[in-house]
């Protein structure tokens, strides 16, 4: 950590260090981005599915969230603003993505969960995100947007340009497919 | 209830949104039928599983340099811009002397007759070259202040908009950007070609729509 961070909290040093990226430090900036990159990644991964595209994901997330920290005016925390920002980077690309298919994804049930690579010896974390990862894709966001990101179906809905209905009904679907493969 | 209405409302139950008055209904159902007590039990355990693996996920290499990479460059292009901005914006202003000179000449003995017709073509066209870097000069100062001042008002609330809302202006704004730009490699390439003039007006004309149309958005919030 850089200058005198000895009686700081965690918090008060993560907003020094915004302030200090806010006026164009691009080492303070490297310190938010290793304090905060498993979770940007984290999320880019469980929506997309994708390592590689997870990764292009992160850095596209850090690169905009640069060049507008200077608009960030801590209406919200740093940690909510910057996690807002990263789903709406991987949602623009699943939209342009699902443009350029011309397709809708309809799978209908997880029946293929088991197949593909072969099983590795895996906990039960593992074992529920593999599961996750082989949702339909629209479920797939909804959930992750909704029970692991804690973001509510108006909100889903906003940024998904959907109804909070279609949410709710792609959440029900998700959980009852997940409920389904982990019965097994 | 049913046991259908009893899976259509378990989400609800599970997370704190079934409505007060469905609540007991909905209880005494579980407490006598084993089948839905067993799928209440089943989402409660992906639920409890669900918030054990809600942390962070280690990307497989370190992304800063990629990262650091992209902004430096983005860096290093706006101050490329922003100095040939001023160079554009300069080089316009020394030549509206020598423009005016021209037109003076232009005006009062129209181009030299005793001139032959290749060295007055060429006067011609130099005139056109200068007539149109004046008049876009200005077109573009015109529409810079109004885009400006656009900006200005809005910068302050543009935090009232939603991420996505916020991200499609960009996007649009970076399209728009881009076309100002090549219009006026395009027009610089060519000064007195009134069509490439027209082209960079209608993309300033699109850029001060868009500010207006966010103006507007903000205040109908």
């Amino acid at each position: 950590m850089h200058g005198p961070s000895g009686n700081l909290t965690e918090g008060e040093i993560a907003r020094e260090l915004v302030r200090k990226a806010q006026r164009g430090d691009l080492q303070a900036f490297e310190e938010l981005y290793r304090m905060h990159v498993d979770r940007v990644y984290a999320i880019c991964f469980r929506l997309t599915s994708d390592e590689e595209r997870a990764e292009k994901l992160t850095q596209d997330a850090f690169v905009k969230a640069w060049e507008k920290l200077k608009t960030f005016r801590w209406k919200a925390a740093f940690t909510t603003w910057l996690h807002r920002l990263t789903v709406n980077t991987v949602l623009q690309e699943e939209r342009a993505i699902s443009r350029l298919r011309h397709r809708e994804i309809s799978t209908g049930d997880l029946s293929n969960v088991d197949s593909g690579e072969s099983p590795k010896p895996t906990g039960e974390r593992i074992d529920l995100e593999r599961a996750i990862a082989q949702l339909p894709e629209r479920a797939r966001i909804v959930f992750v947007l909704h029970d692991i990101e804690g973001y509510r179906h108006k909100e889903i809905a906003e940024m998904m340009g959907t109804s909070a209905g279609t949410s709710k009904a792609q959440l029900h679907r998700a959980r009852t497919l997940l409920r389904k493969v982990l019965d097994r | 209830m049913k046991c259908n209405e009893i899976e259509h409302l378990m989400n609800d139950y599970v997370d704190g949104t079934l409505p007060e008055a469905a609540i007991t209904a909905f209880e005494d159902h579980i407490a006598h039928c084993t089948a839905c007590n067993t799928e209440l039990t089943q989402l409660r355990t992906l639920m409890k599983r669900t918030e054990e693996i809600s942390g962070g996920i280690s990307p497989r290499r370190d992304l800063w340099p990629g990262i650091e990479g992209r902004i430096e460059e983005k860096d290093r292009k706006e101050e490329r811009d922003s100095f040939r901005i001023p160079a554009y914006r300069s080089h316009i202003r020394s030549l509206v002397a020598a423009a005016a000179t021209l037109l003076i000449i232009a005006g009062s003995l129209t181009i030299p007759r005793f001139l032959d017709k290749g060295m007055r073509s060429l006067m011609e066209s130099e005139l056109r070259w200068n007539i149109g870097m004046i008049t876009t000069a200005a077109m573009e100062q015109h529409y810079q202040g109004i885009s400006e001042g656009l900006f200005y008002s809005i910068s302050k609330d543009l935090v009232a908009l939603s991420e996505t809302t916020l991200a499609i202006i960009d996007e649009h704004m970076q399209i728009i950007d881009n076309a100002i730009e090549d219009s006026r490699a395009a027009f610089m390439n060519d000064p007195s070609d009134a069509e490439l003039q027209s082209m960079l007006s209608s993309a300033y004309q699109h850029k001060v729509a868009l500010l207006q149309w966010t103006a507007q958005l903000i205040t109908n919030i």
